[in-house]
C-alpha cells in the first residue's frame, strides 16, 4: 500500500493539474512562458552566484555556499510545509477512515515531502552544481561524497523545520484567529533568522548543520 | 453489529461535544441522525470512522474495537464526509480503485461494482474525467461509489443529500435500502427530516452532545411528524 499512496501523493503534489490548476489544457502557452521565465530566473542568478566563486577561485567556499544553501532551503521549506504534510493533512476525512497503518500512512507523507524539499533544493542549486563542475574536474570519488553530503547535509535543518513547524501550528491553534498567528509566528522566526545570521551569530562555518571537514574531504578528493 | 457505549468527546478540554453517548445498530439498520447544527452529530460520526479520538467508552463492530483493533474495524467500515476532499488529480476511476486497492477489492468485483453503481448514480461518463472537474455532487457520488465498491458492514454519512440532484438523491435512497436489506448498517447525519422520516428504520435526535430520543422510528415519533417532534424538543 506504501508505493499505492505514494504514487497518489505524487500526482497529487507534483501533478502538472496540481501546480498549473485545472485549467492546464487552456492556458499551455502561459504556462511554458511561466516556466521559461522561472528557470531563466533561477539559473541566470544560480550561475552569477557561481560564477563569482569561480572568478576568485573559491572552489571550497563554493561547496559551503552550495551545502548552506540547500541547508537553510530545506529549514525554510519544512518549516512551511511539514504541518500540512506530516501533522494536519487535509485529506485525512479520506484517508483517515481506510485500513491503513499509521505508520505506512506516514512514511508515504514523510517521503513525499522530502522529495517535495529535494525537488526544491535540486532546482534552486543545480546551476551552482553546474558551476562547481566547470571550475572542478569530475572525479567519481568527490560527486559520490557531494551526492551523500547533499542528501545528508539538511537532514538536521528539515527535522528541526517539522518540529518548529508542528510547534507553531500547536501554539496558533488556541487562539481564535489561528491562521493570522500562524502567519505572525512564522514571520517572527523568519526575522529571528535572518537577524541572527545578519550580525554573525550563524554563518556557514559555524553553523552546527554543516559538518565543514566534509565539505573539507570533498573539496580536496 | 455495531456498539456505542457510554462514548464521551471534549475539544480542547474544554467544549464538551458529545456526552456518554450509547447507541446499538443491528444488522439492516438504516439509522437517521438528527440534530440542531453542532449538536455532535459529526463528532460522534468521525468518533465511529476513527477519524477523531473520543476521551471515553468504547466502540465496537462485530467485537472490533476502533481504538484497539482500528485495521479490523476500518474494514468493515465506509466514511462519507459531507464535503469529501478527494484527489483532484487522479480521475474518479483512479480514486475508486485507490479506495478498492486499500481493501484489496479483486479487479473482477471491484469493475463489476463500479459499473453497477455508476450506472446507478449517472457517472459512468465522468469517471474518466479529472476530479478537478467535478460538482460538489458528482464528488459526492464518487466518494459514494468509492464507499459502495467494498461492500461494507457499516456506512456512515455526514449529510449525504447536501448537494445531489434529485435523481441522484433517488438513487442514494434506493441504494441505501438495497445495502440495509443485504445486512448492512447505515447511519447518516441529515437535517432533511422528511427524509429521514420515511427513509429510516430506526432514528436518533442529539442536542448538546446527548441523545434525548433514540430507537425504532415508529415508537420514538408515535402519531407526531419528525419536523414536529424535533421542534418540541429541539
Amino acid at each position: 500500500m506504501f508505493f499505492k499512496l505514494l504514487r497518489v501523493f505524487f500526482k497529487e503534489n507534483f501533478g502538472v493539474r496540481r501546480l498549473f490548476g485545472s485549467k492546464v489544457a487552456n492556458s499551455k502557452g502561459r504556462i511554458i512562458l511561466f516556466v521559461l521565465l522561472f528557470v531563466y530566473s533561477f539559473l541566470s542568478i544560480g550561475f552569477s552566484s557561481g560564477m563569482m566563486f569561480y572568478t576568485m577561485g573559491l572552489k571550497r567556499e563554493l561547496l559551503l555556499y552550495i551545502a548552506s544553501y540547500s541547508t537553510g532551503m530545506g529549514f525554510l521549506f519544512a518549516l512551511m510545509q511539514a504541518n500540512g504534510f506530516l501533522f494536519q493533512f487535509k485529506d485525512y476525512e479520506i484517508i483517515g477512515p481506510l485500513p491503513i497503518k499509521p505508520l505506512t500512512l506516514l512514511l508515504a507523507k514523510l517521503s513525499t515531502m522530502m522529495v517535495f524539499i529535494y525537488i526544491v533544493t535540486f532546482v534552486l542549486t543545480l546551476p551552482l552544481f553546474i558551476v562547481y563542475y566547470i571550475f572542478v574536474p569530475f572525479n567519481l570519488l568527490g560527486f559520490i561524497l557531494l551526492l551523500i553530503g547533499y542528501l545528508f547535509f539538511p537532514l538536521p535543518a528539515i527535522i528541526l523545520g517539522s518540529f518548529l513547524s508542528l510547534l507553531i501550528a500547536r501554539i496558533s491553534k488556541n487562539f481564535k484567529r489561528s491562521n493570522l498567528i500562524q502567519t505572525i509566528l512564522m514571520f517572527a522566526l523568519f526575522l529571528t533568522i535572518f537577524v541572527i545570521s545578519m550580525i554573525g551569530g550563524i554563518n556557514a562555518e559555524q553553523g552546527s548543520f554543516i559538518p565543514v571537514w566534509v565539505i573539507d574531504a570533498i573539496s580536496s578528493v | 453489529m455495531l456498539e456505542i457505549k457510554n462514548v464521551s468527546k471534549t475539544y480542547d478540554k474544554k467544549k464538551l461535544a458529545i456526552n456518554e453517548i450509547s447507541m446499538s445498530l443491528e444488522p439492516g439498520d438504516l439509522y437517521g441522525f438528527v440534530g440542531p447544527n453542532g449538536a455532535g452529530k459529526t463528532t460522534l460520526i468521525k468518533a465511529i470512522a476513527g477519524i477523531i479520538n473520543y476521551d471515553s467508552g468504547t466502540i465496537t463492530l462485530d467485537g472490533y474495537s476502533i481504538s484497539k483493533n482500528p485495521i479490523e474495524f476500518k474494514k468493515l467500515l465506509a466514511y462519507i464526509p459531507d464535503h469529501p476532499d478527494l484527489y483532484e488529480s487522479l480521475s474518479g476511476r483512479q480514486f475508486i480503485d485507490f479506495v478498492a486497492d486499500a481493501f484489496a477489492i479483486s479487479l473482477e468485483r471491484r469493475n463489476e461494482l463500479i459499473a453497477k453503481y455508476a450506472g446507478k448514480f449517472e457517472m459512468l461518463e465522468a469517471l474518466d474525467k479529472p476530479i478537478s472537474t467535478y460538482s460538489h455532487g458528482m464528488k459526492q457520488k464518487t466518494a459514494l461509489i468509492a464507499a459502495l465498491v467494498h461492500e461494507p458492514k457499516l456506512i456512515l454519512l455526514d449529510e449525504p443529500f447536501v448537494g445531489l440532484d434529485p435523481k441522484a438523491a433517488f438513487a442514494l435512497k434506493q441504494t441505501f435500502k438495497e445495502i440495509t436489506n443485504n445486512g448492512a448498517i447505515i447511519l447518516f447525519s441529515s437535517h432533511v427530516l422528511e427524509v429521514v422520516e420515511k427513509l429510516c428504520n430506526k432514528i436518533a435526535i442529539i442536542k448538546q452532545g446527548e441523545i434525548i430520543a433514540d430507537g425504532k422510528t415508529g415508537i420514538v415519533l408515535k402519531d407526531r411528524s419528525l419536523e414536529n417532534f424535533f421542534m418540541e424538543i429541539a
